[in-house]
C-alpha cells in the first residue's frame, strides 16, 4: 500500500494549483481571447514554472500595493537569475543575488508568501516549460531553485495559509534530498520566528557546496577552539547552551559569545539569531570601510565564548567553569596590574601560576627571572631583584607541593576571589569631569556596579552602585554616565575608544538585575 | 592569553600616533615640498580666530583638505551632547580626510571655512562641514584641536 502511494506522488506532484484559485491574482485579460490557441501548453498556468520575468506579482495581497507589486517582480527577476534561467554576464559576489531575492521579503510580511510561492512555482513542471533548453540546465536550473527552497525556509515561515501547501508540496517531493531538510527547517522557523537580515555567505555557500550542515570554529580562553554546528535557526542563547553542554559546565549564565571582526570584539545579545548578528556586523563594517578600488575588504571573523557577567561566579562551584575559563580570564587581568594586592599574595599567585604551567616540575626553576612577566604584576616585576622573585615564589611553591594544575587554578581563584574587583572588565579612561579625581582612570565594571580607580595606588575611589546609575552614554571616542537624579547627580564623561563595551556591559548587567528582581517579586507573589 | 588581544608590542605609541606621525612625515618629502602642499597649514595663528580660554592650552591646527571624491569624516558630540564639543568619530578609508591625513578619531573640529563650531549642536556641525564640501572652491579649511597622544591601554578589554 505504501509503495502504492509512493508511486501514486511520482506520478502526480503536488502543485499551487489549488491555492492559486484564492490567492493568485487572475492571469492578464488577454488570456480569455487567447485560450484556444494556447491551451495545453501551459502558459497561463500562473503556478507552474515560468520562461520569462513577471508582469505582475503571484498574490492577490500583494498586487494590491504598489510598491511590493515592484518589489515582487524584481526578486522573480533576481529567482530567475539565480537558477540560470536568465542571461547575466556580471560576475556576482556569493549572496548577492540571494540578498536581492531575501531582502524585501524580510521587511514586509506580504511578500514572505510570494517569494515562496515563486520559488514553488519554478519548482514546478519546470522540466516541461523549460525544456527547450536541455536536459542539463533543467536539472542545474531545478537544483538552483532547491537551494533558493532551502534558504528561504532558514529564514521565515509561510503564513498559516500557505503552510499546508508548502507542507503538502515537500511531502511530495520526499525523495528530493533537500525536502526532509527543508521541512524540518520549516518546523524551526516556526518556531524560532523570522530572521532579521537574508542569508549569510556561510549559509549560501553551505548549500551550492550540496552540505546542509555548518560547522563554526569557536575559541576559548584557555587557547582551545572546537567546532559546533550552526542551523539558520540558531539563536545566540541556543549556541550558548550547546557549548556549555559539550563543555560539561553546569550552568551558561553570565557566559557570552563574542564576535571579533577587524579591531572590535562585540558581544552577541542572547535573542538573536547567530547568522543575523554576524550579517548585520558585516554590513556595518562593509559601510563604515567602502571598498578601496574594487577591493573588499576582509570580513573575516572569530566567534568566542567567554564569561562575561561574573555576578554569580564563586570559584569551585563549577569545576569546568573554573579551569577553561575563570582561571583564563582572571590571569591576564591579574598580570596587568589592575587589582590591588599585598606582596605575599603576589609570591603565592606567582607560584600557582607556575604549577599551572608545569606542575611538579622544577627544572624550569632557573628560567623564573626571565619569565616573570607571565607570573608577577608588570607594574610590580620592579621592586624586587629577579632573583629574589625566583626564592620567593619557589619557597610558596615548595609550600603547596602535591597541587595538580587544576588545584592550581583554583587556588588561584579562591586568592583573589576575596578581592572587590574579582570579575571585572577593567577600562583604561582618561576622565574629564571630575577635577578631584587624577586624569587617567581605571574603571572597573563588575556585580558591585562601576568602581573609579586610582591607576598608581590602585586605590578603589568610589564605586558606584548600579542601582544609582540614572543614564549613561557612549560614542566612538568617549563614554558618559549620570550618577543620581539629574538635578542632584554627579556625571562622569571619559575619553576612550572603548564606549561601546562599556555600553554593553552597564546595559547587560543592569538587565541582570532587573530580571532578577522580577523573578524574586514574581514567586514572592506566588507565596501569597 | 585572551585571544581577541592583539599580540604585538604595546610599548610604542598607540597607532592614531603613529598615523599622525606618518603623514605628518610625508609632509616634509621633497616632492610634497615643492608643491607647497603641507598637512598643517604652517602660518595659521589661533589667537586669530579664538580666546585663549576656548584654546585652553590645546595644540590648535589649520588643515587644508583638497576636494578629491567624498569626505569621509564623520563627526560626534555637540554644544548640547555629554561631550561638549564637536568630535571626530571616524575617518574612513580612502576619503579626502584619509588621503590628507592629519586628522583621527578624538580631534574636536572648532571651525569650518572660517565658521566658528564650538558652539554648534551635531547637526548644526554636520550642516556646516556638508555645505562646505559641497560649496565652491577646491578645498575646506578646517580648524582642529589636536587629542594628545594616548596615554593609556585604549585597545584592549579582557571580559
Amino acid at each position: 500500500q505504501l509503495a502504492l502511494a509512493e508511486s501514486e506522488d511520482k506520478v502526480k506532484p503536488y502543485t499551487l494549483e489549488e491555492f492559486s484559485y484564492d490567492y493568485f491574482r487572475s492571469p492578464p485579460k488577454s488570456t480569455l481571447s487567447r485560450v484556444m490557441i494556447t491551451k495545453g501548453r501551459g502558459k497561463e498556468r500562473l503556478w507552474c514554472c515560468a520562461r520569462e520575468p513577471l508582469k505582475q506579482p503571484l498574490l492577490k495581497k500583494v498586487l494590491a500595493h504598489e510598491e511590493l507589486s515592484q518589489e515582487a517582480q524584481l526578486a522573480f527577476i533576481d529567482i530567475f537569475t539565480y537558477m540560470g534561467d536568465y542571461p547575466s554576464k556580471r560576475a556576482r559576489s556569493v549572496n548577492e543575488l540571494t540578498d536581492q531575492i531575501f531582502e524585501g521579503a524580510l521587511k514586509a510580511e506580504p511578500l514572505k508568501d510570494e517569494i515562496y510561492c515563486q520559488i514553488l512555482k519554478q519548482l514546478t513542471e519546470n522540466h516541461i516549460n523549460c525544456g527547450h533548453m536541455g536536459i542539463d540546465h533543467v536539472v542545474y536550473s531545478e537544483e538552483k531553485g532547491w537551494e533558493l527552497l532551502w534558504l528561504c525556509a532558514g529564514l521565515f515561515p509561510p503564513s498559516n495559509i500557505l503552510l499546508p501547501h508548502v507542507q503538502k508540496f515537500l511531502q511530495a517531493k520526499k525523495h528530493h534530498p533537500l525536502a526532509p531538510d527543508c521541512m524540518q527547517r520549516l518546523q524551526k522557523a516556526l518556531r524560532n520566528g523570522s530572521r532579521k537580515y537574508p542569508p549569510h555567505l556561510v549559509e549560501v555557500e553551505a548549500i551550492q557546496h550540496k552540505t546542509t550542515q555548518i560547522f563554526h570554529k569557536v575559541y576559548f580562553p584557555d587557547d582551545t577552539d572546537e567546532a559546533f554546528e550552526v542551523e539558520s535557526s540558531t539563536k545566540a542563547k541556543d549556541f550558548c547552551l550547546n557549548i556549555s553542554g559539550r563543555l560539561l559546565l553546569k550552568s551558561s549564565e553570565g557566559f557570552s559569545l563574542f564576535v571579533k571582526i577587524t579591531d572590535k570584539v562585540i558581544s552577541v545579545p542572547e535573542g538573536d539569531f547567530f547568522f543575523d548578528f554576524v550579517r548585520h556586523l558585516t554590513d556595518w563594517i562593509k559601510k563604515a570601510r567602502p571598498a578601496k578600488d574594487g577591493v573588499v575588504p576582509s570580513l573575516t571573523y572569530q566567534v568566542f565564548f567567554m564569561k562575561k557577567l561574573w555576578t554569580n561566579t564563586m570559584p569551585g562551584k563549577d569545576s569546568m567553569a573554573d579551569y577553561i575559563f575563570h582561571y583564563y580570564q582572571e590571569l591576564p587581568k591579574y598580570l596587568r596590574g589592575y587589582h590591588q594586592c599585598s606582596r605575599e599574595e603576589v609570591f603565592q599567585l606567582g607560584a600557582l601560576i607556575y604549577r599551572v604551567k608545569f606542575e611538579e616540575d622544577k627544572s624550569q626553576f632557573p628560567n623564573i627571572p626571565k619569565m616573570l612577566k607571565e607570573l608577577i604584576p608588570h607594574d610590580q616585576i620592579r621592586h624586587l631583584s629577579p632573583d629574589d622573585w625566583k626564592r620567593s615564589i619557589v619557597a610558596f611553591f615548595n609550600k603547596q607541593s602535591g597541587k595538580t594544575r587544576e588545584e592550581a587554578k583554583l587556588s588561584f581563584l579562591k586568592v583573589i576571589f576575596k578581592w572587590p574587583t574579582f570579575g571585572s572588565a577593567f577600562f583604561e579612561v582618561k576622565q574629564t569631569s571630575d577635577p578631584n579625581f587624577p586624569e587617567i582612570l581605571l574603571i572597573a565594571i563588575n556585580k558591585h556596579g562601576v568602581s573609579l580607580i586610582d591607576p598608581k595606588s590602585k586605590d578603589i575611589l568610589t564605586t558606584h552602585p548600579f542601582t544609582k546609575i540614572s543614564n549613561w552614554s557612549s560614542g566612538n571616542t568617549y563614554f558618559h554616565i549620570t550618577i543620581g537624579n539629574l538635578v542632584r547627580g554627579t556625571k562622569l564623561l571619559c575619553e576612550t575608544s572603548l564606549g561601546y563595551k562599556m555600553d554593553d556591559l552597564l546595559t547587560s548587567y543592569i538587565s541582570q538585575m532587573l530580571t532578577t528582581m522580577t523573578k524574586q517579586r514574581g514567586s514572592r507573589g506566588n507565596i501569597k | 592569553m585572551c585571544h581577541h588581544h592583539p599580540e604585538k608590542p604595546r610599548e610604542d605609541q598607540p597607532p592614531e600616533m603613529l598615523k599622525r606621525m606618518v603623514t605628518y612625515n610625508n609632509s616634509f618629502r621633497s616632492n610634497n615640498k615643492r608643491q607647497g602642499f603641507q598637512k598643517y597649514v604652517e602660518d595659521f595663528d589661533p589667537h586669530s580666530m579664538f580666546s585663549s580660554e576656548q584654546i585652553a592650552g590645546r595644540d590648535v591646527r589649520l588643515l587644508r583638505i583638497k576636494k578629491v571624491g567624498p569626505l569621509d569624516l564623520a563627526v560626534e558630540g555637540g554644544v548640547d551632547s555629554p561631550l561638549g564639543k564637536l568630535v571626530v568619530s571616524a575617518i574612513y578609508d580612502g576619503g579626502s580626510a584619509d588621503k590628507h591625513g592629519g586628522i583621527v578619531p578624538g580631534d574636536e573640529v572648532m571651525a569650518v571655512n572660517g565658521k566658528i563650531l564650538t558652539d554648534s549642536s551635531l547637526t548644526e556641525g554636520q550642516n556646516s562641514l556638508t555645505r562646505a564640501w559641497n560649496s565652491g572652491g577646491d578645498w575646506i579649511d578646517l580648524v582642529i584641536a589636536v587629542s594628545p597622544p594616548k596615554e593609556y591601554e585604549d585597545e584592549v578589554t579582557f571580559f
